[in-house]
């Protein structure tokens, strides 16, 4: 009942043996790809060889395919809604990560589910467009204080904010990484990178949705649902695979960084998907031992961490990782400080429960 | 000790992890040993995978708390040990209403005999549950008490037979009419008050598998001082009433519209101010021309 990474690769190179799965393997699976936000995009892939799956994965999948239908038609509906509220005050309007792909169609779309739509916009543009969608039904999400700080002060996008009728979340960016890092490149490298999607949304290049894909995986704390994002970026790759695409992706990662990100990645979805890589972004072009240190962190890290899955030292690994997220992502002394405040509060949340930081309305 | 169960319910089965002894015999006594799976093996499977666990916070030690998960969700603040099977009954509603879009589901209580079915769709303390019991008293069959599973574009409602919550004074009542029927222990002081869970009767169980055909609507609202007042609703005024309690309209879309208005347009309505249940049964079965 505990899934070997291979058996997991191998469940989207069609190799691996569902047939042979007991009831009790099928239903781990299921909430397994689940736990992963995978099960619309595995009821997709298996579309046309479910039926021989039981009766009781299949109406899982019928769910999981159904929610996803509806996610894909309201992310279109919000993208529709968002443009012309934002485009008076923001040259571009840029879509990110499952909404792009959601956007740009495909089998890259089928079965990609999130929890909130992603937008890129010019940062002075910021204050009027929450303003703007204030008056639309958009308002902040319930934060605590030390975290809308956090957000305002430091990160490279604000509190989320969500629709007071249709729930859906609004993540507001204005740069990929966080301003405080010292590493966010000018936004108006970003605005270069782009291109449209057929119902005419302005999305990230695709080479551009693979660095911010890349970055967000591995420059950042944690790689919760990392193994989505490498199969969002295997298929980017497979569908715009072309010689301009790697250029611009070297070119890129050239100009705005994030190169040992994006190689990361890279290996990762070649050595579980079998993809090719140019030299450029191969491993061999970074130092050895930092090479060998980033392979042993990452590779336990992008897999999924759950209980049916088998990966040793996942948790030594996380904790790693996580520590390099936030080295990479603030300088020291906005660092220590973060964690004496985050420390502190989850000091008395163990104490306290979990759950004493919320108001009494927020958990029923 | 920590258990896990199979809670055989149709058409939704659960695995349920907990270390709470209250559960564990609770589910014993209100499902019976027939719908419990007490050693799950390889072959067999749940639809969906809940835990009850009791914990005690360094903060607190003196104090357990219940609390609730579906995967890595955590729907309900924790709740005090001695409400935890109540916590997981109306855990198991919310997986239910979370996660299924198979059917239309409608807040409502889903009632039957002779092959048609009643749906009363109502906000807690109305006097929905004591309502379903009475019919129960009346030799109809329990679909359901809380959720309403109908088949897109149909009439259908599938049943998901599970224990009926009672509440207050309602309790004492219900127990009278229904003194075979297994009670669970009652949960004190939760934001319903004291409830009690009241397994459904014999029929119930043993058709729990067959569907049954949606008939009429009837929206109880239990007044002390009303003995019974039938107001019958416009087409409208039925869907609107529907729509209200429909957890998952949002998602199904049109299809979800379409089955509601159908429901509205083919089975009349009513609005029922009551505070003889039996009165809103005889209604029925007169109006309905089903012999008592």
């Amino acid at each position: 009942m505990i899934f070997s990474a291979d058996f997991l690769h191998g469940i989207w190179l069609k190799q691996a043996q569902l047939s042979s799965l007991s009831n009790r393997e099928w239903e781990a699976l299921v909430l397994l790809l689940r736990s992963e936000m995978l099960l619309a995009r595995f009821a997709y892939w298996y579309e046309n060889e479910s039926e021989g799956f039981p009766a009781f994965v299949q109406a899982h999948l019928g769910n999981a395919k159904t929610l996803a239908t509806r996610q894909a038609k309201q992310v279109e509906i919000e993208a529709r809604m968002l443009v012309p509220l934002c485009s008076q005050f923001s040259q571009h309007i840029l879509f990110l990560k499952g909404a792009a792909y959601t956007l740009l169609g495909g089998q890259l779309a089928k079965g990609r589910v999130y929890s909130d739509i992603d937008i890129l916009v010019d940062k002075d543009a910021l204050l009027s467009i929450e303003k703007r969608l204030g008056f639309k039904g958009w308002i902040a999400k319930p934060v605590n204080n030390y975290d809308e700080a956090y957000y305002r002060k430091w990160m490279h996008e604000i509190p989320p904010l969500i629709h007071s009728n249709r729930g859906t979340v609004l993540d507001i960016h204005h740069n990929i990484v966080p301003p405080v890092s010292g590493k966010a490149p000018p936004s108006a490298i970003l605005t270069e990178h782009t291109m449209q999607s057929q119902g005419g949304f302005e999305t990230l290049s695709a080479a551009a949705l693979v660095l911010h894909s890349s970055v967000h995986l591995f420059f950042n704390e944690d790689q919760d649902k990392g193994y989505r994002d490498l199969i969002d970026i295997w298929l980017l790759i497979q569908r715009f695979d072309s010689q301009e695409f790697w250029t611009e992706l070297v070119r890129l990662t050239d100009c705005v960084g994030f190169k040992t990100d994006v190689i990361l990645a890279l290996y990762f979805v070649s050595q579980f998907f079998d993809v090719g890589v140019p030299k450029a972004l191969q491993p061999n072009t970074l130092p050895k031992a930092k090479w060998w240190l980033l392979k042993k962190i990452y590779s336990k890290t992008v897999l999924p961490s759950h209980p049916y899955m088998q990966c040793k030292y996942q948790g030594i690994a996380i904790t790693l990782a996580w520590a390099r997220g936030h080295w990479c992502k603030m300088p020291i002394p906005i660092l220590l400080y973060h964690f004496l405040v985050k420390g502190s509060r989850k000091f008395i949340e163990k104490l306290f429960g979990d759950h004493v930081f919320k108001n009494s309305q927020s958990g029923s | 000790m920590m258990h896990e169960v199979i809670l055989n319910t149709v058409p939704f089965s659960f695995r349920v992890t907990t270390n709470s002894t209250l559960v564990i015999n609770n589910l014993q006594r209100v499902y019976g040993s027939a719908n419990l799976n007490t050693a799950p093996t390889e072959n067999d499977f749940a639809h969906y995978s809940v835990s009850l666990l009791l914990q005690r916070k360094v903060g607190r030690p003196w104090k357990q708390q219940a609390r609730f998960k579906c995967d890595d969700l955590e729907p309900f603040l924790p709740m005090d040990a001695d409400k935890s099977y109540a916590m997981l009954e109306w855990g198991l509603n919310w997986v239910i209403a979370a996660h299924e879009v198979s059917h239309v589901i409608v807040h409502a209580g889903v009632l039957a005999k002779d092959n048609k079915a009643i749906l009363l769709p109502a906000h807690p303390g109305s006097g929905k549950s004591t309502t379903s019991c009475a019919f129960m008293k009346h030799g109809w069959r329990l679909l359901s008490d809380e959720l309403a599973l109908i088949t897109p574009n149909t009439l259908t409602v599938t049943p998901f037979v599970r224990p009926v919550c009672l509440k207050n004074a309602s309790v004492d009542i219900v127990s009278e009419w229904l003194p075979e029927q297994a009670k669970s222990d009652i949960a004190p002081n939760t934001h319903k008050g004291d409830v009690a869970h009241l397994a459904p009767t014999e029929i119930s169980w043993r058709e729990k598998a067959s569907t049954a055909s949606l008939s009429a609507v009837v929206l109880p609202s239990y007044r002390a001082d009303t003995y019974c007042e039938i107001q019958p609703l416009t087409h409208r005024q039925a869907f609107n009433q529907i729509y209200e309690h429909c957890f998952n309209i949002g998602i199904l879309g049109a299809q979800g519209f379409s089955t509601l208005a159908g429901i509205a347009d083919k089975v009349s309505a009513y609005h029922i101010t009551f505070n003889e249940a039996d009165e809103i049964v005889s209604f029925i079965e007169e109006t309905l021309a089903i012999a008592t």
